[in-house]
């Protein structure tokens, strides 16, 4: 569990990295930072030491009217190794293209069923990667066709500006340019009803917006184990008691 | 006396051991026969039991075969039916590729690592593309037969196969890409699943058959329910048996290590219906052993405690019957002695009461006989002896009458008469002391008048004082004694004796004869013969001459003569008997000390 904490850490500081050489060169004078918690309330989930592990919430900044949007397209990368994707949860905009390289020593099958974008990138060997086009806003879920433990979420946003929560609930939005935005909230383990009725509208003013703690609940949240390519059960139903050893 | 009762004693304790002997040995015999009966019995009904178990084991041994079986081949199914499987199969790459196939096998859930040793799995043309043992990946293997045969047919399908030197039972199953189809290329792969035939499967087949379970292939032990030691032992003894080679449907009985087993087998068949080897199930029959010890501890215990109580038994009865035996022996050992006052116990019952009371009536019959006799015996003896005083007085009084007969006539010389008058005298002289004798035999002892005496002149007075007699029978005496021979002795008393003897000697004699007295020394003795040319002595009285009341043949004899004389002679000091060497007539004999030297001559 610390692992994938960590891994998720090591996730986050990539992001961020990658985000800040990209900086200056869309940093203007009028630009704003936007920061926030998310607090989870309901949750069955649990991190280290007992904390609420509030990572993996994604908070967009959806432009209104006549906000000034500037995309930032830069690829992404999702891994297939020992059998995870990392990172598990990836925000990007609209039109980003995500390489998923498989770093296991065998085959995989990248694929993706939901309302986000739908693809199957087959059975293919170690070392070798194959892109995506995220070109249809939504969120996507990730699985592999022959390994039925791996996920991943891809996010695809119509706005540049959006943060995905670290450890703490904590997340920033910098480089908003000044204007009306509608801020909008995802969290896989809540409700769509719930996460629409956090959206609400700001205004981004230059210098710093403090959105303060962002509340979302678990409850009625049931894990359910998600179908195949072919939309089949990854396992046929095994009478399994009847053959099981003493 | 002392030994008698010893004797008696013996006796009695060899009735008792004997009856205890008895009893211990006819128990012992009959515990024996059933011991004996109960061992084949009880070993027959055992080996009857185990038979019908065995009966009832094959088919359950059969079913967990079974059951085996079916488990690997549900598993197989499984495994070629999952989704993730079929996809794998699916993609030419991937099927090939051994970390994916290593992945998904690895993936397919507890059962596969748990239950499966062998995983074999070819594509859809028969071609072993993956073959993992014991979880480690076997590079060499190519080509499995029945593979090729499974994807053709499409069908499941299992039998034992020896692969690398290891006996498996293996499943082969088709991963189809649509069930139902029999298009040629409907065969994605072959999924193999094998399970090993390990010393554990034999366990549990074991356990669960409580038996013994041994795995022979390529005619040897492969693997056992056994320890190694009995394994070894279980090798040598079944290879020689004709279980290992025949298709053997009956149990077989062996006896290994000294114990008896019942084995029966099944065959180990390959996927083309060929011999690979066989099971051997080895049910031992110490059960039936172990129960006839007990029985024979219990049979042990039951010879104990019949031994015991033979023991108790017979000395109870021993005691019942021989103590009133013994009771009655003693009775009859006191009447014997003569004394008939002896009470014999009568407080036993039964037959031993009813002899013991007779016994006591006899005795009190007995004695009343007894009394009666004594009482007759008495009188008879009474009427002997007075026969015999009147037979002795008899003389003496006729020598007084004839005596006083002459004297009565008149005219008579008075020398005549002088003689006469103390022949007379002597006679009842000789009367008194004849009765006095008399009176002496009947208390038994003899009060001698000692005196120094000349023999001869004893012997001539005697012979004078009998010359009328022998005279007249016309008998002629001759004396041969030495002259200078001298006794101690009671004159009158011996003087009897010596008359005595030659009465008797007379009366043998009626016919005439000789009557010779001889006399001769030995040492300090003298031995004074008196014999007769008489019939002699019949033999059947000659034991019982000296006795009382013996007589032979002489009207009036009384027999008393010849005990008066032995006990006068015996009184001297001396002894009297019958010489038997003589052929005719008859040699009494007496010897008597002769009397010292110097002594006065009376």
């Amino acid at each position: 569990m610390w692992r994938n904490g960590l891994q998720l850490w090591l996730i986050l500081l990539a992001a961020g990295m990658l985000l800040i050489p990209a900086r200056p060169a869309v940093m203007q004078a009028g630009l704003s930072v936007v920061k926030g918690q998310v607090e989870l309330i309901n949750t069955k989930v649990k991190a280290r030491g007992g904390k609420v592990d509030r990572s993996g919430v994604v908070i967009w900044l959806e432009p209104l009217g006549n906000a000034q949007v500037r995309g930032r397209r830069a690829r992404q990368t999702i891994i297939q190794r020992h059998k995870r994707f990392t990172p598990h949860i990836t925000a990007v905009e609209l039109g980003t293209e995500i390489e998923f390289p498989n770093e296991d020593p065998f085959f995989h099958n990248v694929f993706s069923v939901y309302h986000g974008k739908r693809f199957d990138l087959g059975l293919y060997a170690s070392g070798e990667t194959r892109p995506v086009l995220f070109n249809r806003p939504g969120v996507s879920y990730i699985f592999c066709n022959i390994h039925p433990q791996m996920s991943a979420v891809v996010v695809t946003l119509n706005t540049p500006y959006f943060a995905i929560s670290d450890q703490n609930g904590d997340f920033t939005i910098k480089g908003v340019a000044e204007g009306h935005y509608r801020l909008r909230v995802w969290h896989k383990r809540t409700r769509p009803e719930e996460l629409e009725a956090r959206s609400r509208m700001i205004h981004v003013t230059p210098g710093s917006l403090e959105l303060g703690v962002i509340q979302l609940s678990e409850e009625g949240y049931i894990p359910q184990p998600h179908k195949n390519k072919y939309g089949e059960d990854y396992e046929l139903e095994r009478n399994k008691p009847l053959y099981r050893r003493p | 006396m002392v030994d008698s009762a010893k004797a008696q004693k013996s006796d009695y304790l060899t009735l008792r051991t004997k009856l205890f002997l008895s009893s211990a040995l006819l128990s012992s015999a009959i515990l024996i026969i059933a011991a004996w009966v109960i061992n084949n019995q009880v070993v027959a009904q055992a080996r009857q039991q185990v038979q019908a178990e065995v009966e009832t084991l094959l088919p359950l041994y059969d079913a967990i075969w079974d059951e085996q079986a079916r488990r690997l081949a549900a598993l197989g199914w499984t495994v070629a039916n999952s989704p993730i499987v079929k996809t794998v199969f699916g993609d030419p790459h991937a099927a090939r590729d051994r970390e994916t196939l290593r992945e998904m096998i690895a993936d397919a859930g507890p059962e596969l690592s748990e239950q499966v040793d062998l995983i074999l799995i070819s594509d859809g043309a028969g071609k072993i593309i993956y073959s993992e043992m014991q979880r480690a990946i076997v590079s060499e293997m190519t080509e499995f037969a029945p593979a090729r045969a499974v994807a053709l047919s499409q069908t499941q399908s299992q039998g034992i196969a020896l692969l690398g030197g290891k006996l498996f039972r293996l499943v082969l199953t088709p991963v189809l890409l649509h069930a139902g189809s029999s298009d040629t290329y409907n065969t994605l792969a072959v999924f193999g699943t094998g399970s090993e035939l390990d010393r554990e499967i034999a366990s549990e087949i074991g356990q669960r058959i409580h038996s013994d379970v041994i795995l022979f292939a390529a005619d040897r032990l492969y693997a056992s329910s056994l320890e190694s030691e009995a394994e070894a032992l279980a090798a040598r003894t079944i290879s020689s048996s004709e279980i290992s080679r025949a298709v053997a449907t009956r149990p077989v009985e062996l006896r290994m290590g000294g114990e008896l087993y019942l084995a029966f087998s099944r065959q180990l068949v390959g996927f083309e219906g060929q011999h690979l080897g066989q099971v051997v199930m080895l049910r031992s029959l110490a059960g039936a052993s172990i129960l006839f010890r007990r029985i024979s501890n219990l049979l042990l215990l039951l010879w104990t405690g019949s031994i015991a109580v033979a023991l108790a038994l017979s000395y109870l009865i021993a005691d019942r019957i021989t103590r009133p035996i013994e009771s009655l022996v003693a009775g009859a050992r006191e009447f014997g002695r003569g004394n008939y006052d002896c009470q014999i116990e009568l407080a036993a019952r039964g037959e031993i009461g009813h002899l013991a009371r007779a016994f006591d009536q006899m005795r009190q019959s007995l004695k009343q006989t007894q009394a009666a006799l004594l009482k007759s015996e008495r009188l008879a003896t009474l009427g002997q002896m007075a026969s015999s005083i009147i037979h002795d007085l008899r003389n003496p009084l006729a020598t007084i009458s004839t005596a006083a007969e002459v004297l009565s006539q008149d005219g008579l010389p008075p020398e005549r008469r002088r003689v006469l008058i103390e022949s007379q005298l002597r006679a009842s002289q000789r009367m008194n002391g004849m009765l006095k004798e008399l009176l002496e035999f009947s208390q038994g002892r003899y009060a001698l008048t000692l005196e120094r005496h000349s023999l001869p002149g004893l012997l001539r007075w005697v012979v004078q004082e009998l010359s009328a007699r022998t005279l007249r029978a016309g008998i002629r005496v001759e004396m041969l004694v030495p002259e200078d021979l001298f006794i101690t002795a009671d004159a009158e008393r011996l003087r009897r004796v010596f008359e005595n003897l030659l009465v008797n000697s007379i009366q043998a004699m009626p016919q005439g004869g000789t009557i010779t007295i001889r006399a001769a020394c030995y040492n300090d003795r003298v031995r004074v013969d008196v014999i007769d040319t008489g019939p002699g002595v019949p033999a059947q009285i000659r034991d019982c001459l000296f006795e009382p009341f013996v007589s032979f043949g002489k009207v009036g004899g009384t027999g008393l003569g010849l005990a008066i004389a032995r006990g006068i002679v015996e009184a001297h000091g001396g002894t009297m008997g019958l010489d038997t060497a003589v052929s005719s007539g008859a040699d009494f004999y007496l010897e008597l000390p002769l009397a010292a030297a110097g002594e006065k001559e009376a």
